[in-house]
Parts: C-alpha cells; structure tokens; sequence
C-alpha cells in the first residue's frame, strides 16, 4: 500500500508541474486567454444582473422601442421591456442550457462510451446502433412532441431534448479512444490483478480520455446555444416568459424590428455571437494545450 | 468488403422500423386527434355518431400496433397517406424533395470547394492575408446564428440592393431554367455554405499541415520535387481521407440548418414542409418528413462506415 | 493575431452599418431600386397591359402553398377576381348589385327570395353556369368542413329551394335580413367538376391546382411551393379587366414581398406590418373600415355540461378584466379602439357601459370573490405575430400586478386548444367579422363552437334572433341594446378593442378614381376590370 501512495504522490508533483506547463503554454495563446476573459466577464455580468434582480420583466408601453440611451442602456424592445436587463437575465438562461446540455450529454456519452469501448461485442453494437437511432432523429419533431405531450413549452423540455439527442459524438470519441486504450499494457496489468472492472474503466482509463472530452464539452456549450436560437426562431424554444437569448433575438423575425430597431436584434446577436466566438477561441486553445496528438 | 456494405445495409431496415414506431407511438402520444382536422368543430358536436362512424372507419379505434402496422404497410406499398389538409403526401414530397436536395447538394459542393481551398491556402501560405480573412470569415460563419445570417444576407442583397429574390424558388417570368435556379438558390445556398465551410476549412488547414510537417513531404522536398507538386501530389491527396469522412458527417448538421433556412426564405422544400406540419400539428406529414429525414441520416452514417473501412481496413477486421 | 482581430472588428462594423443603420442611404436605393422595376414593368405594359404581383401568405400555416385556397372560407384579392357571387357588395359590404344573378327580389315578408340568372353564363371551361350551380353551392356550403359560419347560419334559414328555368326561389323558415348581403360574399362553384368530391374535403379536392373559374380572371399556372398565375377569363361576360396577368406568389411574410416587390397589394392590421410598409414610400395607404374584433373569452362550460369551476363567478371574470387596461393595449396596434360589446363606442345602438381599469379594485375584487390566489391561471391564444405575442405578454404582466399567478400558452391549433382541448381560463381570439350580428352569432346556443365554451347555454337566443329578423334601424337598435345589457351582465367574453385595417398598394399599378376597398378577408366591388399597371 505504501509503496502505490508514493507513486500516487510522485504522479500528483508531475501532474501539477505539468498543469504548470499547460498553464503557461495556454497564456501564451492570446486569442484563447481572451476567449476565457471573455467568457468570465459575459458569465459574471449576467450573473450579476441575475442576483441584482434586474427588472427584466415590466413592460412599459409608452416607452417601446425606445433607441438605447435614456436610462435603457440597449434601448427597449417592441413592448418597453429593458433590453439591457432581458440581453443579462437572458444570457443567465443561454449559459445555463449551453452548460448543463454540454455537461450532461458528455456525461452520458461517457459512460455509454467506457461501456461500449470496454466490453465491446454484443454491448457495444446495441449501444452504437442506439446511438446511430438517435442521431437519425430530427431534433425538431422530439420537441414538438414533447411540447405537445407535456402541454409546455417550458426550459425543462429544451434542457431534456438537448441531452437527449447530444450525447453521440462524445459517446462515439469515448468508444473509439476506449477500443484502442483496452489492450494497452497497465489495462491489462489491473486486469490481472483482479480490479473491479468499473475501477478500471473509470479510473483507470476514462482519466487518459479526459483531454478530448474536456474539449468537446466546451465547444459543446456553443453549439447548444446556437441550438436554442435556432429553435426559438422556429418557434418551438423555451416560452417568452423565460428570457434567453435566442427567444430575444427572435425579435428579429419581424422584418420591420430589423429595419427600423436594430437595437432590439444587434444587441442578443451580438451577445450569442461575441458568446460563441469566445469559447470557440477557448476551446482551440485548450485543444493546443490538452491534445496530446497536437504537442 | 462486399459482406461488410450488405451488412450495413441490413442493419438499417430494422433500425429505419424502431424510428418511425418511436415517431408513430411519440405522435399519438401527443393527443393531436385527427377527427378535429377533418371535421369542423361545428359538426364535431352536433353530429356525434356519425363522426363515431368516420372515426370507426378510418380504423382509428383500433389498438396502436394494428394502426402502426397498417400505416407502414401502407407506406410499402407506396402509399404515403394524406395530410390533415387532404394533399396527397407523396405529391407534396415529390415536388419538394429535389429542391431540398438542390440546396443541400450546392451547399455541399460549394462549402467543399470553398472550405478545402481556403484551408489548403492558409496552409501552405501560414498567417498570409487569405489565411486570416479566411480565418476571420470561418470564425465568424460559425459565431453567428445562420438565420440571422440569412436575413442579414435577405436585407442587403435583395431588399436594398434588390440582386436576389427574397424567396421562393421558381419565378414565372425567369429568362432561363438555369438564371432562375442560380438567383433563387444564391443566397440560401450561401447561407449555407457560410455555415459550413468553418469547420471544413479548419479541418483542411489542420491535416494539410499535419501532412506538410511529416516525414515524406520533407523526404519529397528534398528530393527536388517541385513545390506546387509536393502540395497538389503528396499534400493534398493524403490530406483529403480524413477531410471526406468529416463532409459525410456535415450532412446532419446540413439537414438541421437547411430546415430554418428553408423557413428564412420561403424555399418551399422539406425543410419548411415538417416545419410547417410541425407548427400546425399535422402529423401524417411529420411521420413522412422525419422518416425521409432519418433514412438520409441512416444512409450518411453508412457511408461513413464504408469511407472509414475503405481508408482504414482495421475496421473491417474488427467487425 | 491582432490583424485577425482589427479584420473581425471590421467585418462587424461593415455588416452592423450596412443592415442597421443609415435610413437616409437606404431609402436612396430603395428608390432606386423601385425605378429600375417600374421600368421594366412599364416596357411589358407597352405589350400586354402588365402584370400585377400579390402574395398570398403560408407562414400562419391557415393556408398550404399546393393549391389554390378555396373562397368559401377567406376571400382574398386572387380568390375574388377567379370566383363570383350572386351579387357584389360596396364597400361596407351592403347595398349588394347585381353580379351572377340578373335580379334578386324579395318577398315583403322577407321570407322568399326569387333569384334570376343571367343569360348565357359561362364557366372558364366554357360549362353553362347555371342555377344548378347555385343550388348546389348552397346545399354543399352547409355540409361543407371548411366554410365561414356567415355563410352556415344564414343558409340554415333556408327551408326550401325550387329551380325553374333560370330562376331559384329559395323560402326561408324566417327573415333573415342580412341574408343578400351574404349571398355578396358567397362563391358559386362549378357543380359538374364538383359534385362527386367529398364536402368534408372539399377544400383540398384535387380542383384547386386546376380550378374552373367563373371570375375576369381564371388559372394559367399553378407552381406548388412557388406561385400561381392567372389568365384573363375568355368566357367572362363583363368588361375584359385592362391588366392581362396576375402572379400570385405564396410567401412566408408580406413585408419581405413587399419589400423584395413580389406584391403590389398588401394588407393587415399587426403594428410591424403597417409601420415597414408605412416607411416604403412606394406604397400608398389605405384605412379600411372593418369590425376586427380582438377579443377574450371565458372558458365557462362544456357541451358536456363540464364546469370550469375557477370561472364560475361572475365577479371573478369582472375583476379580471378590470385589472388589464385595455386603452394602453390599444397603443401596440397603429389603430385600436376600445369596446365594451359587440357594438363599437361609436354606433348610435352603444348602450354606454364602460369596463374601467383599476389594479387596486381588481385586486380588492378578486379577494372578496374569494378567488384562489396561489392557483395558476391559464391563458391560451394562438397569433403568432409580434403584435400578439406582446400584446399576451402586457396581459399577463397586467394580471401578475394583482398578484395572480399566469401562465400563456401559444397554440399551435387554435380551435382545437380553445373549443376541444379546452386547457385554459382565458382565452383570446381575433375575428375578422362580416358586421355586428357576427359577434352575437356566437353566443347562440346553436352554435357549435361556442357552445363548447358557454355551455350551449339559450338565454341569448331570443335576442340574437331578434337582431336577425329587424329589418329597420330602430328596431335593430332595440335588439342590440338588449344583447349589450345581456352580455355585460353575464360576460362571457369581453372586447379588448377593435383593430384597424391598412390595405396598402405599390405605385406600379393605378386605381381607378373612387374606389373603396373593403374588408380585405371579403369581396366588394373594386372596379377592378379598370385597375391598370403604371405606364
């Protein structure tokens, strides 16, 4: 026992000096490190204006489609509402659903993944053709489906349908990294030495795929608020009384909100996209720094 | 290899039949009763056992299995059903079907040409202009929810600068079959493309560079091979297998995407078809689409597989 | 890295400006783009007479874009100008003359209706037009699944039809006064293409991509998805129309058509719609005088005698209107005015009754009413424009104010959620109606919808057919003071406001002097056969 402690503490000083280095090597990254403070400030603010409790709600008819300036900051929408509050409550609920359906599907496809990749064979099929079942259907006909059966059209059946359908690729990765990593030698080593096969795949082996899921998750939270957008736009996201910002920029339906109130549009475009652009720039550089194909 | 295709192929039926009986069961399962569709609410009350009637006769009493089992019979025999508004299904489809195929396809091949170009550019010349604007312009493609793309793009060229039609696909007073196609699908198929072509660009860039930086190239170059010929010979072709997998795999993301473009520009495909049936909750039409959508989804995922084990034999070993 | 940052930084602006802002450039081209169109319509006019653009929408999913949509239920510019009425009605969708038929007499019991045809009608595919195919129009209009109820309840009245030569008398059970003013509206269609299909489906019957018209106009293209255009009508009998082509093409919204100049005649009521067309000034406007009743109603009873306890006290459905303010709704529309019944303010029959706003009454109200504070209530509508969808949001901010808990819910199927499914307390609908009476048809018990919600309950019934049978003004006036003191004592559903119409035109087509138009959902007289395209 003494002897595996020892070697757990020399791999934690070579971990951390190797996190050092990644550290470094990250900084060095400007686009990266200005997509994270990005992400922090946009992250914080709308925190801030969550926990401040913006007024976000409250229309004010005689003020609508008031042009920033005036005491609204973004100018306020086609019933008087403040932009300003509605772009950080909205950004609160963006964030939120990019995160957790980025997080969750991950999870779930790495577990599925571990189990497929390891066990291989009959496990392995039935797991690769449910998740082929999946990726075959339309996201858009699940939502609805669910909207009508629960009556709602509520955060909890964006959230769900996210998951649902988000899981195959990381699921796919984990398998492939899975398949090849079993057969190497410290596998094989734990196998004889008679470990639960569970401390195998998810100590042993899951912490050497790590890197890639990491990045996939996080470029995973942009692709799910690009994702809500897109539904809000069709008209099946989250109802209105939830602001995000996908249902504010679904101002922009209106072809006169875009000709005639480029606030109500520019300003949730601007926040998604600035949004997406920063984790994008994020992501590629924890690629740099975590792939180890790339070093 | 043969057994290997036939095997997929197979495999498909029975997973094509698990996906329509979720969509069948999901969609009863909503409640949407199809009595209310073909009856007015008037006759609905007033009239109640000869709606019964109707009801008994279109079968819609019997358990689920039997009508599930009796719908995809249909659909064997080509009979796709008829929408809750009474158009022949397969009329719908068959008019609609090859403008999305249209869309799809010159997105594809433009988002192809465009994104393996420019990625192969900005790799030869690193960080020259075309690397960057290149850069720039996929970096954004990708930032920038692709409806407000498309009415960005419907706003400046074809309301103020009037060059495009805002919608539709054919016009009756065109000059020619091929100006018409060319100015309705311009700007949605640039939609499209403006979409994809980011991650296809990197991923060009990336293997490209991969490939110029190994040991070959380098073996190559000091051969005196000339250099236009070690990129087009030895670059680009080893550069392309992993590039083709990933344009398989854009397919889903180009079904997804072309459904709200369909939308952004009345294009009168499949995409704005299920939309529309998805809104007003006739469903014969979304069973119909979502199987379409499904099989081409299925059919790509096969052609991965066979891309993957015609480029990687150790795949084929391992089934 | 920098370089790729200042070159982003760059592209944003120049989308930002180019989209955004700079009104005053982009009028400068629309100009100018208008010009360059108005040029090459001008060389076609020089040939054929040109060719006027409308677009009818698909967006709201009411209409699919495979075939034509049929006029029994919506009439809209392209349906009227291919199908005819009996008669054609002004402006204000009265005083009908002559169209189809030569004469239309009525007895001085107004209870029989002797109708002459004119001599020598002809169907596009040149069939006699006869008055087989008014009897049979009639007959199947009433077994018809998608027909507009004015057309339902008034040819219920009918007893019996005789034909005789070219000559149909219809005898009604009872006066029915407004009933020449929907025979204006109602369309003939050809008996011999359509006698075998189904009524329940006869609007989706495979005669529509190819229909026989009795219109100036009939079909010449039918292009699914895309558009349809129409031909000048050659067996029509009238003035041949001076404009020789019509393209009609099916779109997702009109202010992109008109915009992108795909319709030289557009109309609506939505705020965003009136305001974009407002600011092209290519177009001219014209306020329409119709009843577009916006309105809430209360889910009370079932047919099946199924309570909606929640809603059971009147005072509950009085305070909940209280606590909205209806006058500050009225200012998302460009023009909206407030009601307090079927009647508008400015009718000589109002009886004077207001619905006033007050927050803290309603609050007050509520209590004493002993409403249920902590249950939620429910709201359903099913508009999809902006205009609604805020309109919904101020009403539920309005509601939350008292300290109610709210909940709205878009409908994907209106008529279903409102009158089948019945999941809500409150809902909310628009109607587009023919006049007044169409208010009160509702609360009849023979009303198949609404007695869904109201219970079929019959203590209108007596009223409303009072307002039918009154064929002078003062005791038309009588019969709906009785119906307004009636509904403000039960309220089952209660005008928000009445919403103004715009039809708008493009500067390339030229309408000849006096014309009106009417409600655009209806047909009147536009003198169309002298609408010309700009030279």
């Amino acid at each position: 026992m003494g002897e595996t402690t020892s070697i757990k503490d020399s791999n934690k000083s070579a971990s951390s000096s190797l996190f050092k280095r990644n550290v470094r090597k990250f900084m060095n990254n400007k686009l990266a490190v200005l997509g994270l403070v990005i992400i922090v400030v946009i992250t914080i603010a709308c925190v801030i204006g969550m926990i401040v409790g913006v007024d976000y709600g409250t229309p004010v008819i005689t003020d609508m489609k008031q042009a920033p300036g005036n005491g609204h900051f973004f100018g306020t929408d086609t019933i008087g509402r403040d932009l300003f509050a509605r772009v950080l409550v909205g950004g609160c609920y963006s964030i939120l659903i990019g995160a957790f359906c980025a997080i969750m599907s991950s999870v779930i496809g790495a577990i599925l993944g571990a189990l497929a990749g390891y066990f291989g064979g009959k496990v392995d099929m039935v797991l690769i053709r449910i998740s082929e079942i999946f990726q075959a259907f339309p996201q858009l006909v699940l939502v609805m489906m669910l909207v009508a059966i629960v009556n709602k059209r509520g955060l909890g059946n964006l959230l769900f349908i996210f998951v649902f359908t988000g899981w195959m690729t990381t699921f796919r990765m984990v398998r492939n990294e899975f398949m090849s990593l079993k057969n190497e030698t410290y596998v094989k080593v734990c196998e004889a030495f008679g470990m639960k096969k569970s401390n195998i795949m998810f100590k042993q082996i899951l912490p050497n795929v790590m890197s890639p899921i990491i990045v996939s998750t996080t470029t995973n939270v942009a692709f799910f608020i690009l994702q809500e957008a897109a539904l809000s736009f069709i008209g099946l996201g989250v109802a209105d009384s939830t602001p995000t910002w996908g249902n504010i920029l679904n101002a922009a339906k209106s072809v006169s909100v875009v000709t005639n109130q480029w606030w109500i549009w520019v300003f949730p475009g601007l926040a998604i996209s600035l949004f997406v652009l920063a984790i994008n720039f994020f992501g590629d550089g924890l690629r740099d720094v975590l792939d180890a194909k790339q070093q | 290899m043969l057994k290997f295709i036939i095997k997929k192929l197979l495999m498909m039926i029975p997973m094509l039949l698990i996906i329509s009986f979720i969509v069948y069961y999901g969609l009863q399962l909503t409640g949407i009763d199809p009595i209310n569709f073909m009856v007015s609410p008037e006759m609905l009350s007033s009239n109640k056992e000869n709606v019964e009637a109707l009801r008994e006769s279109l079968g819609l009493n019997d358990p689920l299995i039997v009508q599930y089992f009796r719908w995809l019979g249909n659909i064997l025999h080509g009979d796709l059903g008829y929408s809750f508004d009474g158009s022949s299904i397969a009329s719908v489809i068959a008019v609609r079907l090859p403008y999305t195929f249209e869309l799809a396809g010159y997105s594809l091949l433009f988002s192809t040409i465009i994104g393996i170009g420019i990625g192969i550019i900005s790799a030869v010349r690193q960080n020259g202009i075309i690397d960057y604007v290149g850069r720039v312009l996929a970096v954004l493609g990708q930032a920038v929810p692709q409806f407000l793309v498309g009415i960005i793009l419907i706003q400046v060229f074809s309301i103020k600068l009037g060059w495009f039609p805002a919608s539709n696909r054919v016009s009756p007073d065109a000059t020619s079959a091929f100006a018409d196609a060319f100015f309705h699908l311009f700007l949605p198929v640039l939609t499209l493309t403006i979409g994809m072509v980011a991650v296809l660009m990197r991923y060009a860039r990336n293997t490209m560079l991969d490939v110029l930086n190994s040991d070959y190239i380098k073996t190559a170059r000091s051969k005196g091979i000339p250099e236009w010929k070690v990129y087009l010979k030895h670059g680009f072709r080893n550069a392309m297998k992993p590039v083709l997998v990933i344009l398989v795999f854009r397919i889903p993301a180009l079904i997804g995407g072309s459904v709200v473009i369909e939308t952004v520009f009345s294009y009168p495909g499949i995409g704005l078809t299920m939309t529309n049936a998805i809104v007003s909750g006739d469903y014969p039409v979304v069973l119909v689409t979502t199987l379409i959508i499904a099989a081409t989804m299925l059919i790509c995922s096969f052609m991965v597989d066979v891309f993957n084990a015609l480029l990687d034999p150790r795949v084929r070993l391992g089934e | 890295m920098k370089k790729m940052l200042a070159a982003l930084l760059a592209t944003t602006l120049v989308v930002a400006s180019l989209v955004g802002c700079g009104s005053g450039n982009k009028e400068t081209t629309a100009a100018k783009s208008g010009e360059t169109t108005a040029e090459s319509t001008a060389e076609a006019a020089n040939v054929d007479g040109g060719t006027l653009k409308l677009s009818v929408t698909t967006g709201d999913g009411s209409t699919t874009d495979d075939k034509i949509p049929t006029p029994w239920y919506n009439r809209i510019m392209a349906t009227n100008l291919m199908f005819r009425a009996l008669l054609i009605a002004d402006s204000d969708l009265t005083n009908p003359e002559p169209d189809l038929a030569e004469s239309v007499e009525v007895s001085e019991d107004g209870l029989v209706y002797t109708i002459k045809m004119k001599e020598g009608l002809k169907w596009s595919d040149g069939e006699a037009l006869t008055v087989e195919d008014v009897q049979w129009s009639i007959e199947t209009a009433l077994k018809a699944a998608t027909c507009n109820s004015i057309y339902t309840s008034a040819f219920k009245k009918i007893d019996n039809m005789a034909v005789d030569g070219s000559t149909i008398t219809m005898t009604l059970t009872e006066p029915y006064a407004s009933m020449k003013d929907v025979l204006a509206q109602f369309a003939i269609l050809p008996k011999h293409s359509l006698e075998n299909a189904d009524p329940l489906t006869l609007e989706s019957d495979a005669f529509w991509t190819n229909p026989v018209c009795s219109g100036m106009y009939t079909l010449d293209e039918l292009n699914v998805g895309n558009y349809f255009t129409l031909k000048v009508n050659e067996n029509y009998e009238g003035t041949a129309p001076k404009i020789q082509s019509i393209i009609c093409y099916f779109v997702q919204d009109y202010i992109t058509a008109a915009q992108a100049g795909q319709a030289d005649y557009v109309f609506g009521n939505a705020a965003d719609l009136v305001e974009a067309l407002e600011a092209m000034p290519n177009y001219t406007e014209h306020e329409v005088d119709v009843l577009f009743y916006k309105y809430f109603l209360f889910n009370m009873k079932g047919a099946d005698g199924n309570e909606n306890e929640a809603m059971q006290n009147v005072e509950v459905r009085k305070a909940l209107i209280e606590a909205i303010d209806r006058a500050t709704l009225a200012t998302l529309y460009p023009t909206a005015t407030v009601l307090n019944s079927g009647v508008p303010n400015s009718n000589e029959a109002y009886n004077g009754f207001e619905y006033t706003f007050d927050a803290e009454k309603a609050k007050a109200d509520l209590v004493a009413a002993g409403y249920d504070m902590s249950r939620t209530l429910k709201i359903c509508y099913y508009n999809n424009d902006q205009t609604s969808i805020d309109l919904i949001q101020t009403v539920v901010h309005y509601l939350e104010q008292t300290g109610l808990t709210v909940e709205a819910t878009l409908s994907n199927d209106g008529t279903t959620d409102l009158f089948t499914t019945r999941n809500y307390d409150i809902g909310f609908k628009g109607k587009s109606a023919f006049s007044i009476d169409e208010w009160y048809t509702e609360y009849q018990s023979s009303d198949a919808l609404f007695a869904n919600v109201f219970g079929g309950t019959d203590e209108f019934d007596e009223l409303v057919n009072n307002l039918f049978k009154a064929t002078d003004s003062a005791a038309r006036n009588e019969a709906l003071k009785a119906l307004q003191e009636k509904e403000q004592e039960v309220v089952y559903k209660v005008p928000v406001f009445t919403v103004g119409t715009y039809v708008f035109t493009s500067d390339k087509v030229v309408i000849p002097e006096g014309v009106t138009f009417c409600n655009p959902l209806y047909m009147c007289d536009l003198d169309f056969a002298n609408w010309e395209m700009a030279q």
